[in-house]
């Protein structure tokens, strides 16, 4: 293999050659704690990203039930043309109604 | 991957899930041998690594109802451990920014080789090589230590990165090249340091 230009792959290509630890066996004791602590019904902490995950679902679905709120309770100040019309339809009758 | 022959993998899952003790201590016996690989190669700095082993095994654990089946047990398990590694690594934000006074004599005479020399440097330097690459790269952010270590140090492919990250194959390439990019600059920068010093 020809060697190669780039200073990054010839430091990496070395690095390679660097030697192995050998397959490693589990410290004793090891196992029967890791065991232990999950039959103990320890659960592992959740990471930043989990909390941001579900922290932004929450918060999803807080703002999804906020917008079918203010929809429901502006719907005259979010469809002003509709709005305008009945103004309309009711300055037209309003004199009939007052004779 | 990194499975060994005389258990019952799927057997032992299936007593696992029922909460099994003796199950779950063979089970991490038997894949502690790929846990602590992956650990050992992304493990950040001032870390127990045996913590962080027993933090992979208990997601494993918390998460055993969740695998289906779809891919060996193995690549789900390196999949937790590397995302594991992954949050440990974000979680320190501080990364070094190296001076050549900060490198050994060793790390120095590679580095100052592979810079300067025209022929290919002795595998006896292979070790200090090591050590130099993962000085550079704990200036990455975590994903493309993670892309480096897995493309040109342990020269898996592309896609089998992209399996055991979960990310697109493009994704990986561009993070490969924009890794590198960084880890040219470093060098050259290193250099420049090394003159001034």
């Amino acid at each position: 293999m020809s060697e190669p230009k780039d200073n990054w792959q010839k430091l990496a290509r070395l690095a390679r050659q660097a030697p192995k630890p050998a397959k490693e066996a589990a410290p004793f004791g090891f196992a029967t704690r890791v065991s232990a602590r999950w039959a103990g019904g320890e659960t592992p902490a959740p990471s930043t990203w989990d909390v941001l995950e579900a922290f932004s679902l929450r918060s999803l679905a807080v703002a999804g039930v906020l917008m079918v709120a203010v929809l429901f309770t502006s719907y005259d100040v979010a469809t002003p043309g509709w709005t305008q019309q009945y103004t309309v339809a009711d300055a037209t009758f309003d004199p009939i109604f007052e004779e | 991957m990194g499975e060994q022959p005389g258990l019952d993998v799927a057997v032992c899952l299936a007593r696992v899930r029922e909460r099994d003790e003796d199950a779950a201590r063979a089970l991490v016996e038997h894949l502690y041998p790929l846990v602590i690989k992956i650990v050992r190669a992304h493990l950040p700095r001032r870390l127990d690594e045996e913590d962080l082993a027993q933090e992979i095994f208990m997601k494993v654990f918390a998460n055993a109802a969740q695998y289906r089946g779809e891919v060996p047990f193995g690549h789900w398990v390196s999949r937790v451990a590397v995302s594991t590694c992954l949050d440990r690594l974000r979680a320190q934000k501080r990364r070094p920014e190296w001076r050549w006074a900060d490198l050994s004599e060793g790390e120095a005479q590679v580095l100052d080789t592979i810079l300067h020399n025209e022929q290919a440097p002795h595998p006896s330097q292979a070790a200090d090589a090591g050590e130099l690459v993962g000085k550079l790269l704990q200036t990455l952010s975590p994903e493309d230590q993670l892309v480096i270590r897995l493309l040109d140090l342990e020269e898996r492919s592309v896609a089998d990165i992209a399996t055991q990250t979960g990310w697109s194959q493009t994704l990986v390439k561009v993070r490969a090249f924009r890794a590198r990019r960084k880890l040219r600059k470093q060098l050259e920068q290193l250099e420049k340091l090394k003159r001034h010093e």
